[in-house]
């Protein structure tokens, strides 16, 4: 391997300055002059018809210029939604879930516009609320979406449910007779749990601002995917993609929750209801609540053991409720049903899933989803069969995980990890301390996420007439530091410092496609399509140096940022630059990937999440306090370490949080604990006292220098791993998360009971 | 998250404060509590008075055995204060864990008391931490009007503000503490999201020779109850008298079961002092 | 409703600004004054993404009116920097990459300039006592308890200098 001088190095964040000191500059954070302030109306009702709105005294309030309502945009494409465009702009004659947005109140100041809402009157003829599966899916229960695709049709990667009823979508996979192998297996395990909805709490709630000039879309938001808004919004106002720029400043967190369009559209259709004059809309967190959340699941596994604890056969059963609009749900529910049986051989296996519509907030993407909602399941089980079999948790997994080059599911890209030996590698760092009178548990989860999404990404680098480079690159930077990690890349291959390269990202306009930043991808494929910009900057400069010599440009070669040629030549970029150019001029790279040749089948790589976890129970109170955390993140290459192990820790914090206390709580048509002091995420205080990040680098990724991607594993392991160490705590099952005090309180008493 | 509009005075005395309170307006000092209920929704006064430059209101000492904390003081100022914790280190010990930092940086013991009792302005919250613990001490609160003052105790103040007679023109001047040295306090809460899901004080009397036991935060009304014994204490029965307050903290059974774990850490905790006294 | 000349010293310089009197002190500084290092998040005191120090105390900007402000100093994430010498606790968060989306990031740099203010090498009880009320969504803390650590050291070693 050659010797490399920046990557995997101890670098700093190419952010941090301007973070600490506050000069960053996030959506909120920007305005332009003559900016309008829209305060959202939202739906008190969780299924009504709107018969009325009445805006006439608002129009009267100081400030207020305008009202805009689904009325004034029938000339428009009202709707979103990148695999089916369900998702009103703004309710058309009907709310599908409280906190709907039904019109916006625009004015001079937020001031104005917060004072005026009071005096928008929405009137309602009730409709029937559906807050749950069980009433969603009830016979006499009316459809949420009267238009619906016929049963079977393609819904994005699922099929459409069962017209007529609520049921949006449906997934399935396995092979082999299941019923037959359940039936004669030895040992059978049957697991049910409950996984909550759950609330990003990205720090900085949902904004977006748009204006038009000159019939062009400008919008500013906090989206992760600015390309997928694009095409949104193109649709929107059916204009051509050119003609739409959206840009994404630092994003404050995003994990999922700012991926796709959410108030895009609101802001556009505002602007273009004022003739284009910017519109600013700025949601609070009980706003972003309601504009979208996790599926919650319902997840039942039975899996046949033989005696020894091989795996024969696995029946799961998967139910989201995906709230009142598609949005991601169905990648989600594919992600769930792929994500759900772990990275174990299995001789015959049923998953089926299905998402159903209740009259709740729009469900979507969230980090880890797919594996986060069934793992608590599915690693449950495993955990039972190992206590029943008589066999330790970590045996029992290395006796059915899959080796390196075995397929997960026909088709997809074999297993590109060690997970047996991972594994043990996690195994001997847990340690419990037995100390009498105190209830601990030891917990263990595997996880395998299909990473990288659809792999199309492309880069372009600029070389300089200096040698300096500037890259351009359409993935964002939401905190997880593609920043850092793409400067990185480029300083390594045109042989610069980092100081040396300056990066534009997530802009439509300004930097080229980016399918989307999530998925963990952006260090492997983002990444790969910026090493191929350098090396096509690379070849160029090589390409000119001969050139400008009359030699063959395979008799030049590329050497620690300079180029030797023959009979010892040694140039500069800029020396070659100078002279080709006469003076000044730039070179400019191009970089691309997709799914084909090198990475022609999906998934890119696997991100693995290992979590083992050692949980203490107060048996007073039922509190779980986490003593110890291990993670492996199995990357291939850590570029950064230390932005990796922030990563790691940041997302086993974040699933920590979901299994613990997290849970969007509807009591009647609304969130009651739409709030932090209620939705009560982790705090320093909960950070384990012993954690320990291994990193295992095999250089074997498809990404540069042989990187994976990261970080949403722990998070989607953790979960199950800390239900594992409580259930053998309380040597019980638990059948949901997350286990607030009260609920391993009840366990506690139950198990006392029983005993 | 635009506040209704008001109108404001930042009277710099104790009679120009009095004469916004008695013109209508709602005092308030740190804003920690009143301007949140505003921003829920809750309270939408016309005219607000801020108490900050009321310098009346400020100061900690101790005279003749008693603690006098002014009501302007702020949480964190009485924690980290050499006379509180000299002289009821059990109220430092309960201010310095109060909510987070900068609730007590800002908030104070005015406005903490005001909120819990909605004395002054309501609704009330719940029986706070400082207000429990002030109760268990049998600390008076002082209230006046510039020209004269009264005293009355904590417990009357919060609990039953109806008989208490305060005058809209009647300020909360400032706490007095006993201060009783050869008193044992103890105080423990259970806190399952933000706010304290119930908070149990526990104090020995030297002078009376009792046991002051106070729980609060768990139910609309603190209870108070007095012991000639720990060991008198049955924290189960206690826990069944409780009327908890309805919310998303926990149901009625859990919050019974940790008040009588709070009030068991309470005699714990006690006895091992007394234990370790001897 | 009636509007109040305000009159106070924020990063060290005097400033005047007619208000309202529900202005909110974060709307203040970032609207009034342009100062948008602030953030705000939660809104109800529980994040500190808003925090600053006012007379060098930690306060919830979003939960504080501006006109209580007057003839009082507020210093801001953007007013620990000397220039563009780093405070210890903003070199010491640079030096751990205790950041990552940011946005969480000057509330508390301004929370662990006002703990090392009062408690110049706090044990790991006392930093997670104390920032018990600034959330962060993205690191897990770890990198930020360690920050805290550096900090304290850099500024221990920075009086040691003179």
């Amino acid at each position: 391997m050659d010797e490399r001088r920046v990557v995997g190095r101890p670098v700093t964040r190419t952010d941090a300055i301007e973070k600490v000191t506050g000069r960053a500059k996030y959506g909120v954070d920007l305005e332009w002059p003559a900016t309008l302030h829209g305060v959202v109306v939202r739906a008190e009702r969780a299924h009504a018809l709107i018969s009325r709105i009445d805006t006439d005294a608002v129009l009267l309030r100081r400030g207020v210029v305008a009202v805009v309502t689904h009325d004034d945009i029938r000339s428009l494409f009202g709707a979103f939604g990148h695999h089916r465009p369900d998702h009103a702009i703004l309710a058309h004659g009907r709310v599908r879930y409280w906190g709907e947005p039904v019109a916006v109140v625009l004015a001079e100041s937020r001031e104005f516009a917060e004072d005026a809402v009071e005096d928008v009157i929405v009137h309602y003829d009730d409709l029937q609320p559906l807050m749950d599966v069980k009433s969603a899916m009830a016979p006499d229960a009316p459809l949420i979406h009267e238009l619906q695709p016929e049963t079977g049709e393609p819904f994005g990667p699922c099929l459409a449910g069962q017209s007529g009823t609520n049921e949006a979508f449906t997934c399935s996979m396995g092979w082999g007779d299941v019923d037959a192998a359940l039936a004669r297996a030895p040992h059978t395990v049957t697991t049910r749990t409950s996984y909550p909805m759950l609330y990003a709490y990205a720090m900085e709630p949902y904004t977006a601002q748009a204006r038009f000039v000159d019939k062009n879309l400008e919008v500013i938001s906090g989206a992760q995917h600015p390309f997928q808004v694009q095409r949104d919004l193109a649709r929107v106002f059916d204009i051509t993609l050119n003609r739409v720029r959206i840009s994404s400043p630092f994003i404050g967190g995003g994990f999922g929750s700012k991926s796709y369009t959410k108030i895009e559209p609101l802001a556009a259709v505002c602007s273009w209801a004022v003739g284009g004059r910017p519109v600013k809309i700025v949601l609070d967190v009980e706003e972003s609540m309601y504009t979208t959340r996790s599926d919650s699941a319902e997840v039942a596994v039975t899996t046949g053991f033989d005696l020894d604890g091989r795996i024969l056969a696995r029946d799961i059963r998967i139910v989201l409720d995906t709230g009142a609009y598609a949005d991601n749900s169905p990648t989600v529910l594919q992600s769930a049903v792929r994500g759900s049986y772990g990275p174990y051989r299995i001789p015959a296996l049923r998953v089926s899933g299905r998402a159903v519509m209740t009259t709740t907030t729009p469900a979507s993407s969230y980090r880890g989803f797919g594996a986060l909602q069934t793992g608590v399941a599915t690693e449950a089980n495993l955990d039972r069969a190992a206590a029943e079999l008589g066999i330790n948790i970590f045996d029992l997994r290395i006796r059915n995980v899959v080796d390196r080059g075995e397929e997960i599911f026909p088709g997809a890209r074999p297993m590109d990890a060690d997970l047996a030996e991972n594994l043990r590698m996690v195994q001997q760092k847990l340690t419990i301390t037995p100390s009498a009178g105190l209830l601990q548990g030891m917990g263990f989860s595997l996880a395998a996420k299909a990473g990288g999404a659809n792999p199309t990404s492309s880069a372009i680098v600029r070389l300089l007439s200096d040698g300096s480079a500037i890259l351009l690159t359409g993935s964002a930077e939401m905190g997880q530091g593609s920043r850092t990690v793409l400067t990185q890349i480029v300083a390594e291959e045109l042989g610069l410092e980092m100081e040396q390269v300056t990066i534009a990202q997530s802009d439509t306009l300004a930097t080229p496609f980016e399918w989307t930043t999530g998925a963990s991808r952006t260090t492997a494929i983002a990444g790969l399509s910026v090493q191929r910009a350098c090396q096509d900057v690379r070849r160029q400069v090589l390409e000119l140096a001969a050139e400008l010599r009359d030699e063959d440009p395979g008799d030049w070669e590329w050497a620690d940022g300079a180029l030797l040629g023959p009979g010892l030549q040694r140039r500069t970029p800029r020396e070659v630059l100078a002279e080709w150019f006469h003076g000044s001029g730039e070179l400019i790279g191009t970089g691309r990937t997709q799914l084909r040749n090198d990475i022609g089948q999906m998934p890119a790589f696997w991100e693995i999440g290992m979590v083992g976890v050692v949980a203490v129970i107060n048996e007073r109170t039922g509190q779980v306090v986490i003593d110890q955390l291990v993670t492996l993140a199995d990357v291939g290459c850590a570029i950064n370490p230390a932005g990796l192990h922030g990563q790691e820790l940041g997302g086993a914090m974040q699933g920590l949080g979901a299994a613990l206390f997290e849970e969007l709580v509807y009591d009647g048509p609304q969130i009651v604990n739409a709030n932090i002091a209620e939705y009560r995420v982790p705090r320093i205080s909960d950070l384990p006292r012993r954690v320990e990040h291994l990193v295992v680098e095999r250089g074997d990724g498809i990404g540069p220098y042989g990187a994976k991607g990261a970080a949403e594993g722990p998070t989607a392991a953790v979960g199950a791993a800390i239900v594992g160490a409580v259930s053998q705590a309380l040597k019980g099952p638990v059948d949901r998360v997350p286990l607030t005090p009260e609920r391993v309180w009840t366990l506690l008493s139950t198990s006392m009971r029983d005993r | 998250m635009t506040l209704p509009a008001f109108d404001h005075d930042r009277p710099t005395g104790l009679a120009e404060a009095v004469a916004a309170v008695r013109a209508g307006g709602v005092p308030y000092c740190g804003g920690t509590e009143l301007l949140a209920t505003m921003q829920m929704g809750l309270l939408r006064p016309e005219r607000l008075v801020s108490l900050q430059r009321v310098d009346e209101l400020l100061g900690i000492d101790v005279e003749n055995d008693m603690l006098r904390i002014g009501a302007r003081t702020t949480i964190h100022a009485m924690a980290l204060s050499e006379g509180v914790r000299a002289s009821s280190p059990l109220l430092a010990h309960v201010a310095a864990r109060i909510g987070n930092i900068r609730v007590r940086t800002t908030g104070t013991v005015g406005g903490n008391l005001a909120s819990s009792g909605g004395f002054r302005w309501g609704p009330p919250r719940r029986f706070s931490c400082l207000t429990t613990v002030l109760i268990a001490l049998e600390a008076q609160a002082v209230v006046g009007d510039g020209s004269s003052e009264r005293s009355l105790t904590v417990d009357t103040l919060i609990s039953c503000p109806y008989e208490t007679d305060l005058q809209a023109s009647e300020l909360l001047l400032r706490i007095e503490v006993p201060v009783r040295t050869a008193d044992v306090g103890v105080y423990h809460k259970a806190t399952v999201a933000e706010r304290p899901l119930v908070g149990v004080a526990l104090v020995h009397l030297a002078h009376r020779d009792v046991w002051r036991l106070v729980i609060g935060a768990v139910g609309e009304v603190v209870l108070v109850a007095e012991f000639e014994k720990l060991a008198d204490i049955a924290a189960a029965a206690l826990s069944g008298e409780v009327a908890t307050l309805l919310g998303l903290s926990g149901s009625d059974a859990y919050k019974r079961h940790l008040t009588r774990v709070t009030i068991e850490r309470c005699c714990e905790d006690a006895q091992r002092r007394i234990r370790e006294g001897q | 409703m009636s509007r109040h000349m305000v009159s106070t010293t924020v990063n060290g310089v005097p400033v005047e600004r007619e208000v309202p009197a529900r202005r909110l002190l974060i709307d203040f500084l970032r609207d009034d004054l342009g100062l948008y290092g602030t953030k705000l998040s939660c809104g109800m005191q529980v994040c500190g993404a808003c925090s600053v120090l006012v007379d060098g105390q930690p306060t919830s900007s979003c939960t504080y009116l501006a006109v209580d402000v007057g003839g009082r100093e507020v210093t801001t994430v953007e007013g620990l920097a000397h220039g563009e010498v780093l405070s210890p606790v903003q070199r010491a968060f640079v030096e751990e990459t205790a950041l990552q989306c940011g946005f969480c990031t000057p509330g508390f740099i301004v929370s662990v300039t006002a703990l090392l203010e009062e408690t110049m090498d706090p044990s790991d009880e006392e930093i997670r006592d104390y920032l018990g009320g600034n959330l962060c969504r993205c690191t897990g803390y770890g990198q930020i308890l360690a920050a805290v650590r550096t900090a304290a050291r850099i500024a221990k070693d920075e009086r040691a200098d003179g």
